[in-house]
């Protein structure tokens, strides 16, 4: 029941190395990759920018704050994951649903990230760019927005995370293709070989998202600012 | 202020602040270009006004760098050089110097002496440092506490450009010392108890039984 | 650092290799033969099971087997469930179609299949707004399946074979969800989906309730009323060691099959109640008695149909080759019919 890593129990007969290669030679593995990775990017990019509005208006506004950002903080205590036999039923079974999951998830966190972030601006910055003759939405977009980059990466970073998982979750349980259903595929026909190789691609995906876009990310962005890691 | 009464920050009085405030996310130039931008100032002409005024306050080669790159002393270069840069009716400055060490603080004010010189702004300088006050100013404004309010006026009409070892100042220093010290007192009877006094092995007495002979 | 990240990615290359070796250890076996002492039978509340359910209810496995043995049960809604359970040792014996288990056989060759139980009862129902007139009719549109690799998957693709369509995984146009039965018709009801390959008296269900018709009957659909459904499967390692026990458990069986051919009524009626129980789904007796006409208890297994299974499931890419020595083992069946 357990196909080996490289080295075929009977010649001819199944690894993982072996189903993994042959999945994207003949398309399948890469069809749902991409499938998968399309989703995250449309959900995540609606997410952000939903978030970042979110955590604006929370932060404008002590009234939007005392309503809006309690219930933003109260639903995110909820799983992504939950929220899925509500999603199918009002968007069916099809990518809809999978999207719905991410942004709800993603942009709770953005908000509550950003608008706390926002909150926190350094007040020296804040005096000197009034003294300047800033306010208003300049004061914002010149000062406020781009002193939170640091913690808005930061957010990002864990947003994109909580999207990712909800992807797969979402295409796990409502079979609406990508590398969820296809791993529950291979749950049903009890092929480990395709579980497995399943895993190494979302295994290998999540370590180039993270260590390669999002930490070379930060690492700039500390750079210019010359914020430096404690751990070196 | 000419006439018309101070509700708020505006930008014909530009304040430099003690911790430089300069945007990490900006170079040098684009911090001090900040304001001119503000003001509607096109680019060509603020990145020329900018360059200008880095160039007086000896920073013309760090245009590009990023702020962490400076130390203390060259943030507050950059940060006056943003301030009149925007060629403000009065300058404020709050404690500007107080944190960097002695020798910096020695060095910028001989260069604010020299802008001072140059653009004949007014400037309003907040400080604690009798010192620092005495050196550079034309005119002192000693504060009270508690109530607020002004103690005191001295007018310092020492020459220029000063000297630390002039006499005069020397004198000045001294005579202020005295008057806040007054204040220093009042402030720490009320923190540590009616019975602390400044100097030790004083014979506690009350300060107004000295039947005016310190007028 | 990266020398940290080395060792990290050489930690986890090791583990994974020591976790796919302890895949393989085999169980000790048991000292003596027939000393178990609990049977564990697994099946689907579905009519195409009605032998095992009818031999529970009446209680024919207990009075076989004797009170020093315990019968315990465990129900799956698809065939991939049920052959899970079987490989992790949740169940000795129980019915599901024969397609998940020719599929295990060659991945896991623990098993094997002692005696036939239901032939036919599995239709292709769809929804009567879907303008679906015949099977050429399903291109591009959605089907439910119990399971990937169930025997209604594989008999839909015979079916789309015959009018030159293919599933979306096999390349084709015609998109398969799974589902499980019991709950396919409130998809029907919300449009989600066009089409179901299910079984009895699921089919009934959805023609009743989600406003389904019927495309392609028992006798249509698959290899027709000789189709064999439903199966009897047993770990082999149990058969081997509690030979004596296992026919026990298959005389049951036939007795469950005579009793059902000879009285329906009540057979249909503990049916009913059964399903009740298990998946709160109170089914009306019309629907379940116009299920059981569509499906005939019997111990026969019809190989053939099993060896075309096994070919349309190898062409799948569900199996890597379609030899199935060693599956079918009539023999204590033999003993007990004899």
């Amino acid at each position: 029941m357990w196909p080996p890593l490289i080295i075929p129990n009977d010649p001819g007969g199944v690894t993982i190395i072996k189903t993994l290669i042959e999945g994207f030679i003949d398309g399948r593995l890469l069809e749902a990759t991409g499938a998968s990775l399309s989703r995250l990017l449309v959900g995540f990019v609606i997410a952000i920018v939903l978030g970042l509005t979110l955590g604006f208006l929370i932060y404008k506004s002590k009234l939007v704050d005392d309503t809006l950002g309690f219930f933003v903080s109260t639903l995110q205590s909820i799983p992504n994951i939950v929220w899925f036999p509500l999603a199918l039923l009002w968007f069916g079974l099809g990518v809809e649903s999978v999207i719905f999951i991410i942004i709800l998830g993603a942009t709770l966190s953005i908000t509550i990230t950003s608008s706390t972030a926002f909150k926190s601006v350094s007040p020296l910055h804040i005096r000197v760019a009034r003294t300047m003759g800033s306010s208003g939405f300049h004061l914002f977009r010149t000062v406020i927005f781009p002193a939170t980059i640091p913690q808005l990466i930061a957010g990002m970073r864990l947003a994109w995370a909580l999207a990712w998982r909800a992807v797969l979750a979402g295409e796990l349980l409502g079979g609406s293709g990508g590398l969820g259903t296809l791993l529950d595929m291979g749950r049903s026909l009890q092929a480990m070989d395709l579980v497995f190789s399943i895993m190494i691609i979302i295994g290998v995906i999540g370590t180039i998202i993270d260590n390669f876009i999002f930490v070379k990310i930060e690492r700039s962005v500390y750079r210019k600012w010359g914020i430096q890691s404690s751990t070196n | 202020m000419n006439g018309k009464p101070i509700v708020g920050p505006g930008n014909d009085r530009i304040v430099v602040f003690q911790e430089s405030g300069l945007f990490p996310w900006l170079s040098v130039l684009d911090n001090v270009m900040y304001g001119l931008l503000i003001k509607k100032v096109p680019k060509e002409e603020a990145k020329e006004r900018a360059m200008k005024w880095l160039q007086k306050v000896h920073l013309g080669k760090f245009i590009h760098a990023q702020p962490h790159e400076l130390s203390g002393g060259m943030k507050q270069r950059v940060a006056i050089a943003r301030a009149l840069v925007m060629d403000p009716e009065i300058l404020l400055m709050d404690e500007p110097f107080a944190a960097l060490d002695e020798q910096t603080r020695m060095v910028l004010h001989k260069e604010l002496e020299e802008l001072w010189y140059e653009t004949k702004k007014t400037i309003i300088f907040v400080t604690h440092n009798i010192r620092e006050a005495v050196v550079l100013s034309d005119r002192i404004l000693l504060m009270k506490t508690r109530p607020g309010g002004i103690k005191n006026i001295f007018d310092v009409k020492a020459a220029r450009p000063r000297t630390a070892t002039d006499s005069l100042l020397a004198h000045l220093e001294s005579r202020i010392l005295a008057e806040l010290e007054q204040e220093m007192e009042k402030v720490l009877k009320e923190e540590f108890g009616s019975d602390y006094d400044l100097k030790k092995d004083h014979l506690r007495s009350d300060p107004n039984s000295n039947l005016g002979s310190d007028i | 650092m990266k020398w940290n990240k080395f060792w990290l990615f050489a930690v986890l290359a090791v583990l994974s290799t020591v976790l796919v070796a302890c895949g393989n250890d085999e169980k000790a076996s048991s000292a003596e033969k027939d000393s178990i002492e609990e049977v564990r039978i697994g099946y689907f509340p579905n009519m195409t099971h009605i032998a095992t359910i009818v031999g529970l209810e009446k209680d024919f496995f207990q009075e076989q087997l004797g009170d020093a043995v315990t019968v315990s049960t465990k129900t799956f809604n698809d065939g991939s469930s049920f052959m899970e359970g079987m490989s992790t040792d949740a169940i000795d014996i129980g019915t599901v179609g024969p397609t998940p288990a020719i599929n295990n056989f060659i991945k896991n060759p623990k098993h094997e299949i002692v005696a036939g139980a239901v032939n036919g009862g599995a239709v292709l129902v769809v929804h009567a707004d879907s303008g679906i007139e015949s099977v050429k009719d399903l291109a591009g549109k959605t089907v439910a399946i119990p399971t990937f690799g169930s025997t209604q998957d594989i008999g839909l693709m015979k079916a789309l074979q015959d009018a030159g369509l293919k599933v979306k995984t096999s390349g084709g146009d015609v998109n398969t969800i799974k589902q499980a039965p019991a709950d396919t018709a409130a998809l029907f009801l919300q449009g989600q989906i066009d089409a179901a390959a299910t079984q009895e008296p699921w089919g009934v269900n959805i023609e009743t309730n989600a406003g389904a018709k019927l495309l392609l009957g028992p006798d249509e659909f698959a290899w027709g009323n000789e189709s064999t459904n439903t199966v009897v499967v047993a770990q082999k390692e149990f058969t081997s060691n509690n030979p004596e026990t296992a026919k026990k458990v298959l005389k049951a069986h036939a007795q469950a099959i005579d009793f059902i051919n000879e009285n329906p009524a009540e057979a249909i009626q503990l049916f009913l109640d059964h399903v009740k129980n298990i998946t709160g789904k109170e089914l009306s007796k019309e629907e379940v008695e116009k299920a059981f006409e569509r499906l005939t208890p019997t111990t026969a297994v019809n190989e053939d149909v099993l060896k075309e299974m096994a070919t349309i499931s190898k062409e799948a890419g569900y199996i890597t080759t379609d030899n199935i020595d060693g599956l079918v083992n009539l023999t204590y069946l033999e003993e007990v019919l004899k």
